[in-house]
């Protein structure tokens, strides 16, 4: 059955845009928190801070090291882990870079959440829509 | 598509309905809040986390995000 969340928006220099984040549970060693992640569409990954994988028990130095990019193109450092995620009532674990620095947001990229369910955003009706389709 | 599951929504949460006003106070932070209300905010993720920690706070009903500074528009 679909799961609906509300649409919000986000000021910018030249308006308000869309701005599609869903609450996203995570288990951490602290209890059970959740996060607004935003769905990042163009994202191959989804993307956190460090320290939420030490706060869900990862080991930084066993992490696969890797490179994001994003439009200035001169790369980050970050490290591949598995984080476990509850969206709804729908637990699934997804392929994050967790990236040691400041402002890292929280994104949702394609990899493992976009296999799992069918995306709306109904920016018209004010509303995001996930469709779970199972996991392939 | 199947009706939505208005029970499991987060269409009543108040949570998202005023960012823009989060952004002009927030914006570059992180926060964590319950509804409108923002319990603590932190100019970085370790900060907020160890924050909360140490307050021994009752997370239920708080979210945790970064805050998109109003003046920047991304390209994720």
């Amino acid at each position: 059955m679909p799961i609906e969340f509300l649409l919000s928006r986000k000021l910018t220099p030249f308006g308000l845009v869309s701005d599609p984040r869903i609450p996203v549970t995570v288990y951490t060693h602290g209890g059970v928190r959740t996060y607004r992640f935003l769905v990042g569409t163009g994202a191959d990954f989804s993307l956190a801070p460090r320290r939420l994988a030490e706060e869900v028990g990862l080991e930084w130095d066993d992490l696969h090291e890797g490179n994001v990019v994003g439009i200035e193109r001169q790369g980050t450092a970050a490290r591949l882990g598995r984080l476990q995620i509850r969206i709804g009532t729908i637990d699934l674990a997804i392929r994050c870079l967790f990236v040691d620095g400041p402002r890292v947001p929280f994104i949702l990229g394609r990899a493992d959440f976009l296999d799992r369910f069918v995306l709306i955003v109904d920016t018209p009706g004010d509303r995001i829509i996930l469709e779970d389709v199972g996991s392939s | 598509m199947a009706k939505t599951d208005i029970a499991r929504s987060h269409r009543n949460n108040s949570e998202e309905s005023d960012y823009p006003e989060l952004q002009r106070r927030y914006g570059g932070e992180y926060v964590a809040r319950r509804g409108e209300d923002v319990l603590a905010n932190a100019k970085s993720y370790a900060d907020l986390s160890r924050d909360l920690d140490e307050a021994s706070m009752d997370l239920e009903d708080v979210v945790i995000e970064y805050v998109e500074p109003p003046g920047l528009v991304s390209a994720y």
